[in-house]
């Protein structure tokens, strides 16, 4: 489990649409694109910059679906990782309130 | 398959309109004299009636969103418009002549992420830009917008469409586009009006002109590739449709009147009297098209042409048969292949653009 917390939030400069359990997203920067599945849908609705990644990946992914939870977060670290470097989610180790108090 | 066609498969398999048309308004500062519009209609939605369509169609599923017109700038919550269809997380493109774009504007439509702005331009020649906009001073002020836009870092395409009075222009407008770093796409085919009106269809450059544009690599890339003909049609294109109109995408006008799409003026509802979902599962105009395969195609289903004709349902219904051909697209279909289409043959009219080049007749 997470020394430090994550917290995850959508950028502004994409656009997203779920259908079924699936969701394409597209930064309208490099118009990437983006189809999560199931447990990255689960995710990104979760995203709202200041519920805890774990928390996210208790109450959305272990919850939901048949996964251990270390191996989980281990994968959505990863997967948050992927999205921050196209700009699709920004990361940050404060709850999004925190920042913007700053 | 990319991600956006595996997703595309997906919303056709569940009858979503991945994609969707709103004309906000069909007012326009300009006049060009190719317009499908009726300029002076009355009666547009409300801002809360459009917003309320945009949330409907975002319940639905609607990824992709052009918001159009008439001159969509011309109303004063267009703003309000596009910031409320990027709250709800859609693809949206603003498709404009952009004359209203000044400082203010590019810097605002910056803020709003959006895919991009289409804008049209006619001409490198302001006087023969301006002459088919009729508005004096439009290619100086669409140029000066593309500027700006590009110097806020919007992403801008140019749509440059073909008629007699410009085409010869065409390659130049290629050329400006590279200069001023924006995406550029030609559209060889004037559309009838969309209240039936065809006159503004003598337009349309002649057939021996757009050989000339679909054998120029400087426009379709690999010439030999995008000419050759295709002989044999597999189950797959004929229980296919022609276009997605009607299956993915919808056009919705200002006045809350559905369509297929904007080339396709069959009327299928109006969400000013019923919700934007029934019209789309319920209607009786949306199931009979629908209900047309390929292979029920009474002409096209037969034609050599079918694996990869540009066929337009839309143009055909406006010649009266929606199952029938497209002349336009038979015309496009022949100069690209020099095989006379179906139709072609059948009512034996059959265009000599290949003088000197030996002809193929009778694959079917």
């Amino acid at each position: 489990m997470p020394t430090a917390e994550m917290y995850l939030s959508q950028s502004s400069d994409i656009a997203a649409r779920t259908l079924g359990d699936d969701t394409i997203i597209m930064s309208t920067l490099d118009s990437t694109v983006f189809m999560l599945n199931s447990v990255g849908t689960a995710i990104w609705n979760a995203a709202d910059g200041t519920t805890p990644l774990s928390q996210i990946v208790h109450d959305r992914v272990c919850a939901e679906f048949d996964v251990n939870e270390d191996e989980a977060y281990a994968d959505a670290k990863e997967f948050a990782g992927q999205l921050a470097e196209h700009g699709i989610l920004h990361v940050s180790d404060a709850p999004a309130s925190s920042l913007e108090a700053q | 398959m990319s991600l956006i066609e595996e997703f595309n498969e997906k919303a056709t398999t569940r009858g979503i309109p991945l994609s969707a048309h709103l004309d906000v308004t069909w007012r326009c500062n300009e006049r060009c004299v190719h317009c499908y519009l009726e300029h002076d209609a009355k009666g547009e939605m409300s801002t809360q009636e459009i917003k309320d369509v945009i949330r409907q169609l975002a319940d639905m599923g609607t990824f992709f969103l052009s918001i159009s017109g008439g001159e969509p700038l011309l109303r004063r919550d267009c703003f309000e418009i596009l910031e409320y269809a990027r709250s709800l997380r859609f693809q949206t493109k603003l498709k404009t002549n952009a004359v209203m774009i000044g400082p203010k504007e590019a810097a605002h439509l910056k803020k709003l992420s959006l895919e991009k702005v289409q804008i049209s331009l006619y001409s490198n020649r302001p006087e023969a830009h301006d002459a088919i906009t009729k508005l004096p001073g439009s290619f100086r002020r669409t140029i000066n917008a593309i500027k700006l836009l590009k110097e806020q870092g919007v992403n801008v395409s140019i749509t440059n469409v073909l008629m007699q009075l410009n085409s010869r222009h065409a390659k130049a407008v290629k050329q400006l586009a590279q200069e001023l770093g924006v995406e550029f796409t030609i559209d060889p085919t004037i559309t009838p009006m969309i209240n039936g009106d065809r006159s503004i269809t003598k337009l349309n450059i002649p057939i021996e002109e757009l050989y000339s544009i679909m054998h120029d690599e400087d426009f379709v890339g690999d010439v030999g590739e995008f000419c050759a003909p295709v002989g044999t049609v597999g189950d797959d294109v004929l229980d296919g449709y022609s276009c997605s109109a009607g299956h993915t995408l919808a056009y919705i006008s200002p006045f809350g009147d559905v369509y297929p799409c904007v080339s396709f003026p069959m009327p299928c509802g109006s969400v000013r009297r019923q919700s934007f979902r029934d019209i789309w599962f319920d209607s009786p105009a949306f199931a009979e098209l629908r209900s047309v395969h390929v292979r029920d195609l009474h002409t096209c289903s037969h034609c050599s042409h079918t694996a990869y004709c540009s066929r337009c349902p839309g143009l055909a219904y406006m010649e009266g048969d929606f199952r029938g051909p497209s002349t336009a697209d038979c015309e496009k279909s022949y100069v690209r292949t020099g095989v006379p289409s179906a139709a072609m043959q059948r009512a034996g009219r059959v265009p000599q653009v290949f003088t000197g080049l030996v002809q193929i007749s009778g694959i079917q």
